[in-house]
């Protein structure tokens, strides 16, 4: 039930991504029947694969970010190669399950001219026109490995207070040590896209490009996998 | 223009499960704690020819044959001791500039953390242990001290009285 109201709300958030854009309802016109063609195949390939992806739209290709303000949220819609979770040493984490539907997708010959993202920030967190960094987009760490660190954290206590024990029972206190610092927590639920040009184009700024919904997550509901 | 490809993501990306996370307060404080120690067993190694004299002299009331001993033993694995202590000084460096002074990472750098923990509290407890030594013998010559003063002052009342 949660899942099913999940992909209804993803959808919706597609739709606004892309179909409130004017640029890109325009775009809908520049569609031309090689773009088509590519987008029935890219379809078919997936559908062979077994990784079900639907067509979103057609968009002009663009680099960098576009931020969208919603009721609740905003998202910011971004270029795959401008994405500084992707761009950062830790590289962008995603669920191991939808790590699979790529590699499927990959395997089966389903191949992208571009990868976009669009991810989900609180509302103000992005001023229009500010630089996108990574710590607007940070997920919040996984849990599984929180609940590993606490469990070493208190075995770890209790080493220490065995070793310290021949201090403590000469009556030497032992002090404590600076706290813990954790992480910024801002960035949720990303959405992957994956975008087809005509084929006997370059690819450029502006053009159109089918853009294909591929899979999105919610790192709280994967914390427990 | 620039992009990313599926197979550019797919090598760029990691897995979420595997992905880093703060470490725990306590496992941090117990790894700032276990530098500490290991740093100062590095040190008492180094300078171990020299308390080893220690346990020779009159300071020693009490457990001066074990502190002996202990010391001896290490005297005698002191090359060992020397390199594999050095060896956990480098990789917990090393580990501290990766978690960035333990603060976060992936799950096998927690549980490299715990593993140099386990280090420390090896090397604290040794340390310990000769403190603890070191301080009942210093608490009894203070006591020693103490009493051997009280009893100066007794006599020397007893005869300022008796030669007046």
């Amino acid at each position: 039930m949660n899942h099913t109201v999940n992909r209804r709300r993803q959808r919706l958030t597609c739709s606004f991504l892309v179909q409130d854009d004017q640029e890109f309802l325009a775009m809908q016109l520049y569609t031309t029947p090689a773009l088509i063609k590519r987008r029935r195949e890219v379809l078919v390939r997936s559908r062979r694969a077994g990784v079900d992806i639907h067509y979103v739209g057609t968009m002009p290709l663009f680099e960098g970010y576009r931020l969208h303000r919603g009721r609740t949220v905003d998202w910011v819609f971004v270029n795959g190669a401008d994405d500084p979770l992707l761009l950062a040493r830790d590289g962008l984490p995603i669920p191991l399950a939808t790590l699979r539907r790529l590699h499927r997708l990959r395997q089966n010959g389903v191949a992208f001219d571009a990868i976009y993202l669009a991810h989900e920030i609180p509302r103000g967190a992005l001023r229009a026109g500010a630089p996108l960094t990574r710590e607007v987009l940070l997920p919040p760490p996984p849990a599984s490995v929180q609940r590993l660190s606490a469990t070493l954290g208190r075995v770890s206590g209790m080493l220490w207070g065995v070793a310290m024990a021949p201090l403590l029972l000469s009556g030497v206190l032992v002090g404590t040590l600076v706290s813990g610092v954790a992480l910024p927590v801002v960035g949720t639920d990303p959405i992957l896209f994956g975008a087809v040009v005509d084929p006997r184009r370059p690819l450029r700024v502006g053009d159109p490009a089918a853009l294909f919904y591929l899979d999105h997550w919610a790192y709280n509901a994967y914390e427990d996998v | 223009m620039r992009r990313l490809t599926l197979n550019e993501l797919l090598e760029r990306a990691m897995a979420y499960e595997h992905w880093r996370a703060p470490l725990d307060p306590t496992l941090r404080r117990a790894a700032l704690a276990s530098g500490g120690s290991i740093g100062l067993a590095l040190l008492a190694v180094w300078f171990l020819p020299d308390l080893a004299g220690l346990a020779d002299t009159p300071f020693m009331l009490v457990l001066g044959t074990f502190y002996g001993d202990m010391l001896d033993w290490l005297g005698r694995h002191r090359a060992l001791l020397l390199g594999s202590i050095g060896v956990s000084a480098c990789a917990y460096l090393l580990l501290l500039t990766l978690t960035g002074g333990f603060r976060a990472g992936q799950p096998g750098r927690h549980w490299a953390t715990f593993g140099v923990v386990a280090i420390g509290a090896l090397n604290g407890c040794v340390l310990a242990v000769m403190a603890a030594v070191v301080l009942v013998n210093l608490v009894l010559v203070l006591l020693l001290a103490g009493c051997i003063l009280v009893l100066l002052a007794g006599i020397g009342r007893v005869l300022y009285h008796h030669r007046r």
